[in-house]
């Protein structure tokens, strides 16, 4: 089983996108489906090399759940990297202050998600 | 809402809705609104998300053939045959286009916060916008059959759109990463 990486996402239709690719280059990916059970994935997965995240999503957003994780000391280290259609300066900066390592602006590349991956989280 | 913002919004707008469904490789090409919109006869998936901004609120909403959102949905892979996965690839898209449009809207100093959108498939529908305008209906045509788009928008009275300034706002490109 390769490396995991938790993916948060509100619409089904990313998640699968997400899946398809991550999973066909080897590594394994656990879904979440807003922030809330966003954290929830994440401190039940100790061994998690990745996070990949959506901002807006109900119940908890995404910039929400980042602040949340990251004030818990054990997933400091955690990579973070924020996926959403949004590329507004004033968000990207909130999410880099918020401790995230990364912002992805939607459409998603398979190539681009894959070298980001590979970059934070090493090799499948 | 003054002339001058319904251009911007109009080339805004079209061009946003040509290069999301170019990403998803269907060409559509801008048409004249027909009004009021005739209703799809084999019924169409209606998607719609809600801005709001300290000077503008109202609702983006796309309106596509069910065959289309069901094409959109299988493209992304396995797990896309449900009517329930159609919807949410039409919802996704939908997101994914008032994105663009907020992204593109920035370099005139104009900004909102996106709602979470919704989708729902129907036999056919009449629109009624809050404004009781339909001249910002854009109508696309494509292989698959119409496409409507409807950015239904109230500005309020100190609503202001700047003179194009790319600098002023450094807004990260469609499909771009950066690390930090």
């Amino acid at each position: 089983m390769g490396k995991k990486v938790i993916v948060v996402d509100d619409s089904s239709t990313i998640r699968r996108q997400l899946v398809e690719t991550l999973s066909g280059a080897g590594y394994e990916v656990v879904e979440a489906s807003d922030g809330v059970e966003g954290a929830r994935v994440i401190d039940a997965n100790a061994d998690a090399a990745m996070v990949i995240c959506d901002v807006n999503m109900p119940n908890k957003n995404g910039l929400e759940m980042l602040a949340d994780i990251k004030a818990n000391g054990k997933h400091a280290a955690l990579p973070v990297v924020m996926l959403t259609t949004e590329g507004d300066p004033v968000l990207v900066q909130k999410a880099k202050s918020a401790g995230a390592k990364g912002w992805l602006v939607k459409p998603i590349k398979p190539d681009l998600l894959l070298a980001t991956a590979r970059k934070l989280a090493g090799a499948a | 809402m003054g002339s001058q913002h319904s251009v911007v919004f109009d080339q805004v707008i079209e061009s946003s809705v040509v290069d999301c469904f170019s990403v998803r490789e269907l060409a559509l090409c801008p048409a004249e609104a027909v009004r009021p919109p005739a209703p799809y006869a084999e019924g169409a998936i209606l998607t719609f998300i809600s801005l709001f901004g300290e000077h503008l609120t109202g609702t983006l909403l796309l309106a596509v053939r069910p065959d289309l959102a069901e094409a959109l949905s299988l493209a992304v892979g396995p797990g896309g045959e449900t009517q329930a996965a159609h919807l949410d690839a039409l919802a996704e898209l939908s997101n994914e286009l008032l994105g663009r449009i907020k992204n593109r809207l920035l370099p005139y100093g104009v900004t909102f916060q996106l709602g979470l959108p919704k989708a729902l498939a129907c036999a056919g529908f009449w629109l009624h916008t809050v404004t009781g305008e339909t001249r910002r209906a854009h109508r696309f045509t494509s292989p698959r059959g119409d496409v409507w788009v409807w950015f239904d928008v109230v500005v309020g009275p100190d609503f202001r759109m700047l003179p194009f300034d790319e600098s002023s706002a450094k807004c990260l490109p469609e499909g771009e990463l950066v690390l930090f």
